[in-house]
């Protein structure tokens, strides 16, 4: 029998579904940087408030690159939906604390799919992925040098940290 | 038409020189493209959720309606189908794959 289905999609099916998961964890991630920057908005916190809008757009980006490359090569990607967010946080600190936890395990659902995609041999999804790794990597170290100044700052006030985020980034 | 897989109620065709599928569902077979198989895929991987099988056992709802084909066809499932219809996707693309392996 002819091989059909590799003449109508590029990556290994599994691979597939692995991404779809992705993508609704990438969606998470985007509403959850919503929902932070919410909270920072409301207590004046200018330039946290910025850096999550920043984060939320960037997650959101890196979900529709992976819903596009699951389309292009022949796959079927399904939209997200998203539930039970938390909007409340204690401190500045703990919501950057949640967003480098969840960051990580962004980063270990990566390099989960990575594994995948070596062992079924699905070399078009593991040269594309090489990019979210690259940028998993640069979006940890920003939050750990964040969680850093924290420490340093010991006892300053809010707004002290509030004006060393780095803005957009 | 090649047969691809056969399960207590269905059974899956490949057809190369239309290129596409087909699915006996019994009282009648449906023509679908690779995009709707994989769609169906995706109804039947919803469908083995413990949620929604414990919601078919439990609840009054013991019968699914399923859309196929853009909403061309719609397919009436009890619980048995149900169950035999998530073996049968799985049996379907595991022969797709099994085939690829043989031919590459």
């Amino acid at each position: 029998m002819e091989n059909l289905t590799r003449q109508e999609i590029s990556i290994n099916l599994e691979v597939m579904d692995m991404l779809n998961e992705q993508i609704a964890k990438e969606q998470r991630a985007s509403s959850l940087y919503l929902a932070m920057a919410s909270w920072c908005d409301q207590r004046t916190l200018v330039n946290s408030a910025s850096f999550f809008y920043k984060q939320a757009e960037e997650e959101r980006e890196h979900m529709m690159k992976i819903f596009k490359f699951i389309n292009d090569t022949g796959g079927s990607a399904y939209s997200p939906v998203v539930s039970d967010l938390a909007h409340e946080f204690s401190s500045l600190r703990e919501v950057f604390e949640t967003a480098l936890g969840h960051e990580i395990t962004i980063s270990q659902s990566i390099y989960k799919i990575v594994a995948k995609c070596r062992k079924v041999n699905d070399f078009g999804s593991e040269n594309f992925l090489m990019w979210f790794v690259e940028e998993q990597l640069e979006e940890e170290e920003t939050l750990k040098d964040i969680l850093d100044m924290f420490d340093l700052s010991g006892d300053m006030p809010l707004q002290y940290i509030d004006e060393r985020i780095p803005v957009g980034k | 038409m090649d047969l691809i897989f056969s399960s207590t109620y269905y059974t899956s065709y490949q057809s190369t020189t239309e290129r596409c599928y087909y699915i006996d569902f019994g009282h009648k077979t449906v023509k679908v493209s690779f995009c709707q198989l994989l769609s169906l895929r995706y109804k039947a991987k919803q469908m083995s959720s413990i949620e929604y099988i414990d919601n078919l056992l439990n609840k009054y709802n013991d019968t699914v309606l399923l859309t196929l084909c853009d909403n061309q066809h719609l397919i009436l499932l009890d619980t048995l189908m149900v169950l035999d219809f998530i073996d049968f996707i799985k049996g379907t693309f595991t022969m797709i794959e099994l085939n690829a392996e043989l031919v590459s």
